[in-house]
């Protein structure tokens, strides 16, 4: 019984070592996409975010159709189907490119605000930061002047009886 | 990937193991039915299974770990709980580069020849000649480099995930991933979630785990801490003591403690002209933050702070021995919570050596030192200035306080870790070899 055990089992990981892909070995996906919660992101997550975000913005300001994406995955008539639809592009340009024009504009404003606020948020960080460090050196100015003044007033107890001494006499 | 219907696999044991007849054609006919519906993985798991029911082997485990090639607390702990499971398991030690016995006995003082040791090479890792495997530069871009090690976890009965590295997928029947700290949010291969148990180093990485990932960990075992000859008298000196790694980032804040000790020596030169702040930490050589660390001290003149890089593990228990506070600053001015000391165990290092705690306020310190008991913990550099001074004023409170911090070390000795390990694999294993 031991035996066949391990034959079955020996055949079982020969098999296993040949499929390269997890979904392959257990029949299930196991990926998952996750979308962000902005709000639950720390000051250092948001500054990554906003690092990955901005390339992306500016790829995206221009939304005009790219003759290089007019394809179709039609084997036969797929030629023609391309050729038809750039024909219909060009006739329809002049129109949309009215309306197109007007929204690359804005996306372009938009873009330029977006990197102007961001800038603007990193001044008033550095800003934040330095009176941060001014309050650290107030604080800790503070706590050496009260130590002193406690040593005095130490002093000034171990002193007091005498000074009351000489005042009598 | 456990097959979850336990009473079928009983019943095919009971048959195997009372030689009934058509009990091996039987029980071969279910593994090919499960092969088809469930998986090849999910066939093998319930042998492997099987096989332990049955008592005809020892249970295999396996530990991974992206970083076992460098010194490391994280890579200690993890290494800790298998040395006391030798006995229990045939055990696999996974690294992807270099790594041997030998190093383990000499950085942690742990014997694990009983333990094979496996390296699995990730080519993505590989190409860019770099010691550092890092998950965060994964991208659902590119395919999982990590993949390699998924797979290779399916050959055993229980896999334990040390990294902190949740893009490894566990295809073991029992699985554990080990959190010091949830660094990354569920991106991209996220699997965090595929584990049997989460077992966490702290209470603050347990609200971590909450946060950032939704999940309920299961087991909390502090991380063992045994320094060897720590209760031995010994004669101390002025010392103030800081040990943590020279991060580029300056996450440790060696800077802010230099500049406070400065102030001190401006300030009180009187009181502190015998000590000596001694700043001991790991680092390559060309690290700016280093840089700016020399060039803070060698511009103040003060001839009583001491750079200590790369520190033999000797020099640095004697260091231990004899100095007296111990400074630890790391959380300070956070942006995020992975900047915080998920735990802090040079600061229980130092505790067993009698020094006194002056920790900042948050993370795993916070379980650790109990304030004006066994230590303080400050808020800002300005309360780490008040109670150093409150401290080299008043050498009885030192010495009551040195004691009451030994006290607390015990705490997290490395006994109650090994109790706490035992259990947990104790009551796992008995689950999973039981027949229902």
């Amino acid at each position: 019984m031991r035996k066949e055990i391990e034959m079955l089992k020996k055949n079982l990981y020969k098999e296993k070592e040949t499929i390269h892909k997890i979904e392959k070995l257990i029949h299930r996906k196991i990926d998952r996409e996750f979308p962000i919660n902005i709000w639950e992101l720390s000051e250092k997550e948001l500054e990554i975010y906003i690092g990955e975000c901005i390339p992306l913005l500016n790829k995206k300001i221009n939304i005009k159709p790219d003759e290089k994406s007019i394809t179709s995955h039609r084997k036969i008539i797929g030629g023609a189907i391309v050729f038809i639809k750039k024909m219909l592009v060009k006739f329809i340009r002049p129109y949309t490119n009215l309306l197109l024009d007007k929204q690359i504009e804005f996306n372009q404003h938009i873009f330029n605000l977006c990197q102007a606020v961001i800038i603007q948020q990193k001044s008033c960080k550095e800003k934040v930061e330095k009176i941060g460090d001014r309050i650290s050196d107030c604080e800790e100015e503070l706590v050496i002047v009260r130590n002193i003044l406690e040593e005095i007033h130490k002093d000034l107890n171990t002193l007091k009886p005498e000074l009351n001494k000489k005042t009598k006499t | 990937m456990r097959f979850k219907d336990k009473k079928r696999i009983s019943k095919h044991v009971r048959n195997l193991t009372q030689n009934l007849p058509h009990a091996v054609s039987e029980f071969t006919q279910e593994i090919h039915e499960i092969v088809a519906s469930e998986g090849i993985q999910t066939a093998y798991n319930l042998l492997l299974q099987a096989e332990i029911m049955m008592d005809l082997r020892k249970p295999t485990l396996a530990i991974y770990d992206h970083a076992f090639h460098f010194i490391g607390g994280a890579q200690k702990y993890g290494l800790t709980m298998i040395s006391c499971l030798q006995d229990q398991f045939d055990i696999t030690i996974i690294a992807n580069k270099g790594v041997s016995h030998s190093d383990f006995l000499n950085w942690y003082g742990l014997d694990l020849s009983k333990s094979k040791i496996k390296i699995i090479k990730i080519p993505f890792f590989m190409k860019n000649q770099t010691p550092y495997i890092d998950p965060a530069c994964i991208s659902k871009e590119i395919e999982n480099p990590f993949h390699v090690v998924s797979k290779e976890s399916g050959n055993y009965d229980v896999f334990i995930n040390n990294g902190m590295n949740e893009m490894v997928f566990p295809l073991s029947n029992l699985s554990v991933l080990v959190c010091h700290f949830p660094e990354r949010r569920a991106k991209s291969y996220y699997y965090a979630d595929e584990y049997d148990y989460l077992v966490y180093n702290s209470n603050y990485t347990a609200e971590w785990i909450v946060e950032k990932w939704r999940l309920q960990p299961h087991l909390h075992v502090y991380p063992p801490i045994e320094m060897e000859n720590a209760h031995e008298d010994y004669s101390k000196k002025k010392f103030i003591l800081s040990v943590a790694r020279f991060e580029v980032e300056g996450t440790k804040r060696q800077l802010e403690m230099v500049k406070a000790f400065i102030k001190i020596n401006q300030i009180y030169p009187e009181i502190i002209k015998d000590w000596k702040l001694i700043v001991v930490g790991g680092s390559d050589h060309n690290n700016p933050y280093l840089f700016k660390l020399r060039q803070l001290i060698n511009q103040s003149n003060s001839h009583n702070i001491e750079l200590k890089i790369n520190l033999p593990v000797n020099e640095l228990k004697a260091l231990f021995k004899n100095s007296t506070l111990f400074w630890h600053l790391c959380g300070l001015s956070h942006k995020d919570p992975s900047e915080n000391e998920h735990f802090g165990m040079t600061i229980v290092e130092a505790m067993q050596n009698k020094l006194i705690p002056l920790v900042y306020d948050s993370g795993g310190p916070r379980e650790i030192v109990d304030h004006g008991e066994n230590g303080f913990r400050v808020q800002s550099t300005a309360e780490l200035i008040d109670f150093t001074i409150k401290l080299l004023k008043d050498p009885e409170l030192i010495q009551m306080m040195g004691n009451n911090a030994y006290m607390k070390s015990r705490e997290f000795s490395v006994e109650k870790f090994e109790e706490k390990i035992r259990s947990f694999f104790q009551t796992m294993m008995v689950e999973y070899s039981s027949i229902s």
